[in-house]
């Protein structure tokens, strides 16, 4: 018997919320709109961007939500033990690409307030196990933004020009990385350094092995020690690539962040980290960590019947509606998926067509 | 199996032929044939032969694992990608520049004819100048010639098509190379590929240059 074609988006969320739920994470459902000062003050946090908003009956400036995470940190009470939340949920962000506002749908979950180290290994396990229950082939990379922050102290990069080399640090441009620093007036040694950091990518232990020749100050090898520790306890040692390009805003994001890719997608499919850095700013001392999974992207991936639109066509050619009613409940109830109609349609795509005539079925 | 995405024209022609010496050369006859796609099964590798303001295109949404394309290009429309490598050919610079005996005046809305609108606002902005953006897609030069517009932000390679039309560089706003970019997701994939390719290419390069 067949189940409902199911996407893999449909497929994906199903199996995760059970297994989220199996690890005491709660559903969190949001409202649509939120105050729309929220994302003023964050504007930063959402890499820019347009947001949709309008003025309700009240005269407060609402927005129809750019990201979820935002709503969650602010709204998380964290009196009484940790907040374990997954949500799925339709955010509304512009499309660079189609100059339009363009609705999303991501499935996510946030840890807030648990204990640090193990929050970031579940988080960084679950985000594991989420790639894996989607494709067969997968890639989960993890930085640290600790070791990128690290270097900069040493080197004395500021704002600005910190956020000019790490643009360049995402494009793995080597040439790109130099100039920039070359410009922010870094020595030789540190051209040297951030050069060799573009390169800084592949698998987990030789990555971190080279890694630690880098460091310069206690920051960028805290930042290794707890990678390491994190990715050890999550047992993914040989389950992650460690890519240094990886990053998030460095105002937000202080710990380990993550991307995760699946085979024949042209983007990442999930992005997450730890966000202290966020929580601060809402005045709440807490380690938060988490991850989105985009859905949308997930329905460019294959389908199991997708090129059929029906398993059998049935063609109606008498009027006994309770005889052709039952026969066609015969073969769902077989599994298959029915269509029925007058004469066949040019342009849809059927595993068998088969004639309903004097109360029974015949193939075509 | 690598897809490549090479810019039509000059360069494109110029990087097949570095690629083809660095091992990942097509048997079918790259420069006689009309046809847009080349495929060699035993180098692994397919190229595409796309306007050269398309290859960004393909690779960010993953047509194409790798592409070479203009750093102007990289610059107006800023794709999310991987900018792995300077190849260092085809060098030119964005420029502006206007009718030979033109005097810019300050408290008038500069108006700027150019194909890179996004290049020319961000640089006006950044230095404060209040513009108007004339878009075009094609002979900016006119554009002063017309008095449709004070000043063009352009390509500018020789500076001859320029001089023959009574203009002049202005200011240089940044140089021009062409880049070796990959999608960011497939490269998670096939990185090792890719790095190799570009250890051959900068060798290829290297190797001409000291000739």
């Amino acid at each position: 018997m067949n189940g409902p074609d199911l996407t893999p988006a449909e497929r994906a969320t199903a199996q995760l919320r059970g297994l989220y739920e199996r690890f005491g994470y709660s559903k969190y459902q949001l409202g649509q709109f939120e105050e729309y000062s929220l994302y003023l003050k964050f504007k930063r946090f959402l890499n820019g961007g347009r947001i949709l908003s309008f003025t309700d009956l009240d005269g407060r400036l609402l927005a129809l939500k750019p990201d979820v995470t935002l709503s969650i940190a602010k709204n998380a009470r964290l009196t009484d033990g940790a907040e374990k939340v997954y949500y799925i949920e339709n955010v509304y962000r512009e499309s660079k690409s189609a100059g339009t506002m363009q609705e999303i749908s991501q499935m996510g979950l946030e840890y807030l307030g648990g204990p640090a180290g193990y929050a970031q290994a579940e988080v960084l396990s679950l985000a594991e196990r989420t790639l894996a229950a989607i494709g067969p082939e997968y890639v989960l990379s993890v930085s640290h933004m600790g070791f990128l922050t690290g270097l900069f102290e040493a080197l004395g990069l500021e704002d600005a020009l910190a956020r000019r080399v790490t643009d360049a640090i995402s494009m793995k441009s080597a040439h790109g990385v130099t100039e920039a620093a070359r410009e922010a007036g870094v020595g030789r040694v540190g051209l040297d350094l951030l050069g060799e950091l573009t390169g800084l990518a592949g698998g987990f232990a030789d990555t971190v092995k080279r890694a630690r020749r880098l460091c310069l100050n206690v920051g960028m090898t805290q930042a290794l020690d707890q990678l390491e520790e994190t990715v050890r306890a999550a047992d993914l040692e040989d389950g992650v690539r460690l890519d240094f390009t990886l990053q998030g805003d460095l105002e937000y994001y202080d710990g380990i962040i993550m991307a995760g890719y699946l085979a024949g997608l042209p983007r990442a499919v999930l992005s997450g980290g730890r966000y202290d850095g966020l929580m601060k700013k809402l005045g709440k001392d807490a380690c938060a960590v988490g991850f989105a999974l985009y859905l949308d992207d997930l329905k460019r991936l294959p389908r199991d019947r997708a090129d059929l639109d029906a398993d059998t066509l049935v063609l109606a050619e008498d009027d006994d509606v309770a005889g052709l009613l039952a026969c066609v409940r015969a073969l769902t109830e077989q599994g298959e998926r029915v269509r029925v109609e007058r004469t066949k349609p040019e342009h849809l795509r059927f595993g068998r067509v088969v004639r309903y005539c004097e109360g029974r079925l015949d193939e075509c | 199996m690598l897809n490549i995405a090479l810019p039509k024209g000059r360069l494109g022609d110029q990087v097949y032929r570095l690629l083809a010496g660095a091992g990942y050369d097509c048997r079918e006859a790259f420069d006689e044939s009309r046809k847009l796609v080349f495929e060699s099964e035993d180098r692994s590798v397919r190229y595409f032969l796309v306007k050269p303001s398309d290859v960004a295109i393909y690779v960010e949404h993953g047509a194409a694992d790798i592409g070479i394309v203009g750093k102007d290009i990289l610059l107006e429309s800023r794709p999310d990608v991987y900018e792995l490598m300077d190849l260092g050919l085809g060098r030119c610079r964005m420029c502006v520049a206007a009718k030979n005996g033109y005097v810019d005046q300050r408290d008038v809305t500069l108006r700027v004819a150019t194909k890179f609108v996004n290049i020319a606002k961000r640089y006006y902005a950044g230095i404060g100048r209040e513009i108007e953006i004339i878009h075009l897609n094609g002979s900016i030069e006119l554009a002063p010639l017309l008095g449709l517009s004070d000043v063009i932000v352009d390509i500018v390679e020789s500076g001859k098509t320029l001089k023959e039309n009574d203009l002049s560089v202005r200011t240089e706003i940044f140089p021009i190379s062409a880049r070796f970019i990959a999608n960011k997701a497939s490269y998670q994939f096939k990185g090792a590929q890719v790095d190799e390719m570009v250890g051959r290419l900068k060798a290829a390069i290297e190797k001409e240059a000291g000739a």
